[in-house]
């Protein structure tokens, strides 16, 4: 075990210069050998701290300490179990095959690595009451390794609703499992599938949808769950900032020429929402006021969220059918003529919403017409009672 | 001013029409800064001013506010002009004619030096008139238009939605009209060219009025109307002014009341419970699960297939204590007094007694202990009926 030796190899470093580390270290004067030094001196604290626990088990098996062997030779039996005060029954076995497959197992990590709180045998105490609550305690010791990864997560979601007390809030270890931990395959499906072990509802809808039915099909142009809401970084909308910049979650892809060109979808639909009242209202309150609520609907307000559906399908929300309906959930007393009233994204021309052409039409004509008569009026005006000006003066003069 | 000049000084406007340019100052600048930050809201300037108001929301409002004066501005000017003819029946002055198409061809001819002297107007010039008379349309079709933007959904019941994004074209394309025909028009004739002060003095010089309004005052004015004919006036004109402007208000109420538009919160499209998970019970070991499952399973059903070595001594059962006992059990931890690093230590047992009884297994503590399950380095099935088999046997050494 590579692992296991390089650990051993340092901690018998470490107690080697442990009688005179400080000091002769203080003496060396270049600073590699200075950083060298600190290293020593910490692993040596940690050491001594070790060598006066009261517990005082684990400097005898110092060695057994970083063997996974140790550990599995109790471990890898089953039925390892002991109840919890829950009524729950923690099993502590873990399967020797399980773990070797696993990418930790194949780096051939030590256990203690993720057991912090393991120095030997007797254990510390179980003071978690539940199952969840043991996992809780647990996942934490990712960040030793995942500090990346792991400081993304502090202000997600999941984090926030497990600091409000909501155990069930997602740790590292539900999505990417424990003893049994794989080198993530970034696979849009096995992402969705993972999401879906704790979010089956939403991800009933999803499936249903345009994008979900697509990434069934094997087409991964579509978003899976982690492109919109982030990855570590997962965003839910319990954020009124998730809500209010949806939009540009959506213009991603839908701005997109290339994508959307394999798709024969248009990429006017940001800029036509931007340009309209609910569009620019929204865009105003991300630059303005990003930490307000707004009542302007986004993309998926009116196009629906997880069960997002093509505008041509008659179940859309969008559907012209079902468009009053949708109109009516913010203008309750909307009625037949009022949708008609948004322009369904496309730009104003002359086949469609043709008033609205010809009225911009009309003043793109009439402003520079009215304006630039009025300038030529003026101009005109100015050069001769210019002229005029300086003939009174001169006739004054003289 | 001096003494000589006011001498001279011609009342041009009463205090009622300068207070009345003042209002018209104070709603259409107002009006003109919060309508065209939100034509251009894509601009920095324009977000800069919307931040300054206090955002989007509070500029709408701003502008409506201003929106209400103005029209209640316009209901006193329909009054002060009604007053104007019938009481104090003044002759018309500000009506188009003839003679300012006229004017317009004399002013131009001059300019172009076609001809040596310009058009004699009256009280108001034609370009006065071209103002004036822009005004007042571009005044009715902003409250027309921005009654269809104010109340979109009562608009819709009776117009085609398609008018309601035509009137927000046409609201935008008159106001870029306006706002640079008065920074054109009115700034060139009257602070440029020459800067009439008589709309806030009310007083014009006598050569003043000589120059550009002659026609004013060669014109025949009738007499004065007398006390007893202004009061007879007044008494018919009051009531019937007054209940005109009553139905007007009301009518500007109604313009700024007329409907709930939007709900203030928009209620999520979908509302999936956001925990539901796919399995009911969390393992803090998750994905683990199944392999542990399994593998008890199979434990329980090896027991019909325990294989019992057939050459049972210290020297074939001794690897299984190695394995799974020795760490806790051996000779340098020898935990609870226990070794089982040599088969006499075996046979000594431990602080609590015998752990090996040769030829009786019920009473040899290692079969006690192993088979009550949950000892740490727990020893599966097969080992513990080989243990049994091996006491049963009396234990032998070779």
């Amino acid at each position: 075990m590579d692992t296991d030796r390089n650990i051993d190899s340092d901690l018998n470093a470490a107690s080697a210069d442990r009688p005179d580390g400080p000091s002769r270290t203080a003496r060396r004067s270049s600073v590699q050998r200075l950083t060298t030094g600190a290293f020593v001196l910490i692993a040596c604290t940690a050491l001594l701290m070790l060598a006066f626990d009261p517990g005082g088990v684990a400097s005898a098996q110092d060695d057994d300490r970083f063997n996974n062997d140790t550990c599995l030779s109790c471990h890898d039996v089953p039925s390892l179990e002991a109840p919890l005060a829950s009524g729950e029954i923690l099993n502590a076995t873990v399967d020797s095959d399980t773990y070797a497959a696993s990418v930790h197992g194949q780096l051939e990590l030590p256990c203690v690595l993720c057991h912090t709180d393991i120095e030997g045998f007797p254990h510390p105490e179980v003071v978690a009451e539940t199952l969840r609550d043991f996992a809780v305690e647990r996942y934490t010791s990712c960040f030793g390794c995942h500090q990346d990864q792991y400081s993304a997560t502090v202000d997600n979601v999941h984090a926030r609703a497990l600091a409000e007390g909501n155990s069930a809030a997602a740790i590292c270890t539900d999505c990417h499992g424990a003893h049994d931990v794989a080198r993530p395959t970034h696979n849009d499906v096995d992402i969705a599938q993972t999401c879906r072990s704790c979010h089956s509802e939403v991800y009933d809808l999803y499936a249903g949808s345009v994008h979900g039915a697509a990434l069934t099909d094997g087409n991964t142009d579509v978003p899976t769950c982690t492109d919109c809401h982030g990855v570590h970084d997962s965003q839910g909308p319990t954020d009124s900032n998730f809500h209010l910049f949806s939009p540009q979650i959506c213009a991603d892809c839908h701005a997109d020429q290339e994508l959307m060109g394999k798709y024969g979808i248009s990429t006017d639909v940001f800029d036509t929402y931007v340009s309209d009242f609910h569009g620019s209202t929204v865009v105003l309150f991300e630059k303005l006021a990003p930490d307000q609520e707004t009542n302007k609907p986004v993309c998926v307000d009116c196009h629906g969220v997880h069960h997002i559906t093509a505008p041509t399908d008659p179940e859309s929300t969008v559907f012209k059918e079902n468009l009053l309906t949708t109109c009516q959930r913010c203008h309750p007393d909307a009625t037949t003529n009022f949708p008609a009233a948004w322009l369904s994204h496309y730009q104003p021309s002359p086949g469609k919403t043709t008033l609205v052409f010809v009225v911009r039409l009309f003043y793109r004509i009439l402003i520079p017409v009215v304006i630039g008569t009025m300038l030529v009026y003026i101009v005109i005006d100015f050069a001769r009672r210019g002229r005029s000006h300086r003939k009174v003066e001169r006739v004054q003069h003289s | 001013m001096s003494s000589t000049a006011e001498s001279t000084s011609i009342l041009r406007f009463t205090v009622s029409d300068r207070l009345e340019h003042i209002a018209q100052i104070l709603t259409f600048v107002p009006l003109a800064v919060t309508g065209l930050v939100q034509r251009y809201p894509g601009r920095g300037l324009s977000q800069g001013i919307i931040n300054l108001l206090g955002g989007i929301e509070s500029v709408r409002i701003i502008h409506r506010v201003f929106a209400a004066i103005l029209m209640v501005a316009v209901v006193y000017h329909v009054g002060a002009i009604g007053y104007r003819r019938f009481v104090l029946k003044i002759p018309r002055s500000m009506g188009p004619s003839r003679a300012d198409l006229r004017a317009a061809g004399q002013a131009l001819a001059y300019n172009l030096r076609r001809s040596d002297s310009r058009p004699q107007q009256g009280r108001y010039t034609f370009e006065e008139k071209i103002e004036y008379w822009s005004l007042v349309w571009g005044t009715v079709l902003m409250v027309v238009t921005g009654f269809l933007l104010w109340n979109p959904i009562a608009s819709a019941k009776i117009l085609p939605g398609s008018f309601i994004p035509a009137a927000r074209a046409a609201h935008g394309g008159e106001a870029v009209l306006a706002i640079l025909a008065i920074l054109v028009w009115h700034f060139y004739h009257v602070h440029l060219r020459h800067f009439n002060k008589s709309i806030f003095t009310g007083y014009m010089t006598r050569e003043e009025m000589e120059s550009d309004h002659p026609l004013a005052l060669t014109m025949e004015l009738a007499d004065p109307p007398t006390p007893s004919e202004l009061r007879h006036r007044r008494k018919r004109y009051v009531p019937l002014y007054s209940s005109g402007a009553l139905v007007l208000l009301v009518g500007i109420w109604l313009f700024v009341s007329f409907e709930d538009t939007a709900i203030t919160t928009i209620e999520p499209l979908e509302n999936p419970a956001v925990y539901a998970p796919t399995s009911t019970t969390i393992d803090p070991l998750a994905t683990t699960t199944t392999t542990i499952t399994t593998r008890t399973t199979l434990s329980s059903t090896t027991t019909t297939v325990i294989v019992i070595t057939e050459d049972l001594t210290w020297a074939t059962i001794s690897p299984v204590f190695e394995a799974k006992c020795l760490i806790c059990h051996g000779e340098a931890n020898q935990a609870a007094g226990l070794s089982l690093a040599t088969f006499d230590d075996a046979i000594a047992g431990g602080d609590d007694g015998p752990s090996v009884v040769p030829g009786d297994p019920g009473t040899s503590m290692i079969v006690a202990i192993q088979e009550a399950g949950g000892h740490p380095g727990q020893l599966d099935a097969n080992e513990i009926a080989n243990v049994r088999a091996w006491i049963d046997a009396g234990a032998p050494e070779k």
